[in-house]
């Protein structure tokens, strides 16, 4: 782990559909914001390829439901413990998809840009665990930090000692 | 895995609580699927890179 991340106020595994499900709350210095993160397949037949979704949880006053936004902005000063709590989910991913790539693209360029930097400020730590590629003009290939990637494939380096990782 | 909210947070309602409760319940009934834009949009691309079928 590269920081604290929050806790979780809800962690599933829905196996009918095979998705990871989390809620945490962004406690910022003004906002409770409650977050949702998501592991959804994409693709399960040959090489299993899952979508890493985040947003944030928005209470419709209309309907009194909530709803899922990944363009909002909420600048709640929390970015870093987000992001550590986001990637925390990433063990119990792979700890059932240990041989999945995940995919993750930011709703807008602002979220694609800090994915990438804090990805790349934390380029050491994940390196060595993680095999990073993305997608540049049609091209897949290796992470390289300050590289503008319209997506990013992770997957396990060595999955057979995920639990030597932990 | 725990399957229910666990615990009330600071500063949330007990109504907030209830109502994101019931958020993953339609989750979890396949009511309400999440990022499903953004996973049918993956699946475009990674079949455009050739990646998938």
């Amino acid at each position: 782990m590269i920081g604290d991340p929050y806790p979780f106020l809800t962690q599933e595994y829905i196996s009918k559909s095979d998705t990871l499900f989390y809620i945490f709350i962004s406690q910022g210095e003004e906002l409770l914001i409650p977050k949702a993160v998501t592991f959804t397949p994409v693709e399960k037949d040959g090489q299993e390829y899952y979508n890493w979704g985040f947003g944030d949880l928005i209470l419709n006053a209309g309907t009194g439901e909530y709803r899922i936004d990944d363009k909002i902005e909420s600048n709640n000063g929390d970015a870093k413990t987000v992001f550590y709590t986001v990637v925390s989910t990433l063990n119990d991913f792979f700890n059932i998809h240990p041989q999945a790539t995940v995919y993750i693209e930011g709703s807008s360029q602002q979220r694609k840009n800090v994915y990438r930097g804090l990805i790349s400020r934390h380029w050491k730590q994940i390196e060595p665990i993680y095999l990073v590629k993305g997608c540049k003009r049609g091209v897949i290939q290796v992470f390289r930090p300050g590289v503008d990637f319209e997506y990013i494939l992770i997957s396990m380096k060595e999955p057979l000692n995920l639990e030597s990782e932990k | 895995m725990p399957n229910t909210v666990k615990q009330r947070k600071k500063g949330l309602t007990a109504d907030e609580l209830a109502r994101l409760q019931h958020f993953v319940d339609k989750v979890k009934a396949g009511e309400v699927v999440p990022f499903k834009a953004k996973t049918d949009k993956a699946r475009k691309n990674l079949k455009k890179a050739r990646l998938i079928k």
